[in-house]
């Protein structure tokens, strides 16, 4: 299935700013680990990690799912198709495995935030270097899936090379 | 009959990708069986302290 060029251009719209969005807003997130970890002020160390479970909910989840379901929108009604090029394997498995990440680990957010709602908690329990670790690794995922995008490398899938043949042997006017 | 020309087969990119892709797998789940034999339970990104405050129960005790 072929989408008109129409709703081609508007997937990929919603693609690319969903895709830039939710890199920009782990870049956000990795600053807000970084505050969290290394402000003095007792009052902003609780506050970055309170902040992070509803801007995760709000802005991270969102902008994930929009992505992963434009990106395969995208793949699905183009002629790159799912399973013909590497590289949009390699997109897709990316994203899929940092959206399933990122919905796990709300779970972590929620604890952090009750942690850091806690006013017996000391400031060395509040502390956590796990959302900055898992910042820049989903940085260095997505940073991957937009290098991708953009240089699309070569490479044929076999699923990829068998339609091509097909589609080059198919005589002229045949069946589409 | 003409014979179809055979798959070139996948590109060197593809290969050392895939190859460190696995890589880094295989070291990310020993570190994280090393670190916690539940596997990757939120709860091990807390601190022991951490932990004692989210789970203490309300009445304190």
């Amino acid at each position: 299935m072929r989408f008109p060029s129409g709703v081609r251009k508007l997937v990929l719209t919603v693609h690319v700013i969903t895709t830039v969005g939710w890199l920009g807003a782990v870049i956000v997130f990795l600053a807000l680990a970084g505050i969290g970890l290394s402000a003095a002020d007792p009052a902003t160390v609780r506050g970055a990690y309170l902040v992070m479970e509803p801007a995760a909910r709000l802005v991270l989840v969102p902008l994930a799912l929009l992505s992963a379901l434009s990106g395969l929108l995208q793949s699905l009604g183009t002629h790159w198709g799912l399973f013909r090029h590497y590289w949009v394997i390699f997109k897709v498995v990316i994203t899929m495995v940092a959206t399933g990440l990122l919905l796990i680990y709300m779970e972590t957010f929620a604890r952090m935030a009750a942690v850091a709602a806690e006013p017996e908690a000391t400031l060395e329990a509040v502390r956590s270097a796990s959302p900055a670790l898992h910042a820049f690794l989903a940085l260095v995922g997505l940073g991957i899936a937009t290098v991708l995008a953009i240089y699309k490398p070569r490479g044929l899938t076999r699923y990829g090379w068998r339609t091509r043949q097909d589609r080059d042997l198919r005589p002229p006017g045949g069946e589409p | 009959m003409m014979d179809e020309p055979e798959y070139p087969g996948a590109p060197r990119w593809v290969k050392v990708a895939a190859g460190t892709a696995v890589v880094l797998i295989l070291i990310l789940l020993v570190l994280l069986l090393l670190k916690s034999p539940g596997g990757h339970a939120p709860g091990r990104h807390l601190s022991l302290t951490a932990a004692a405050v989210t789970f203490a129960p309300l009445g304190g005790g």
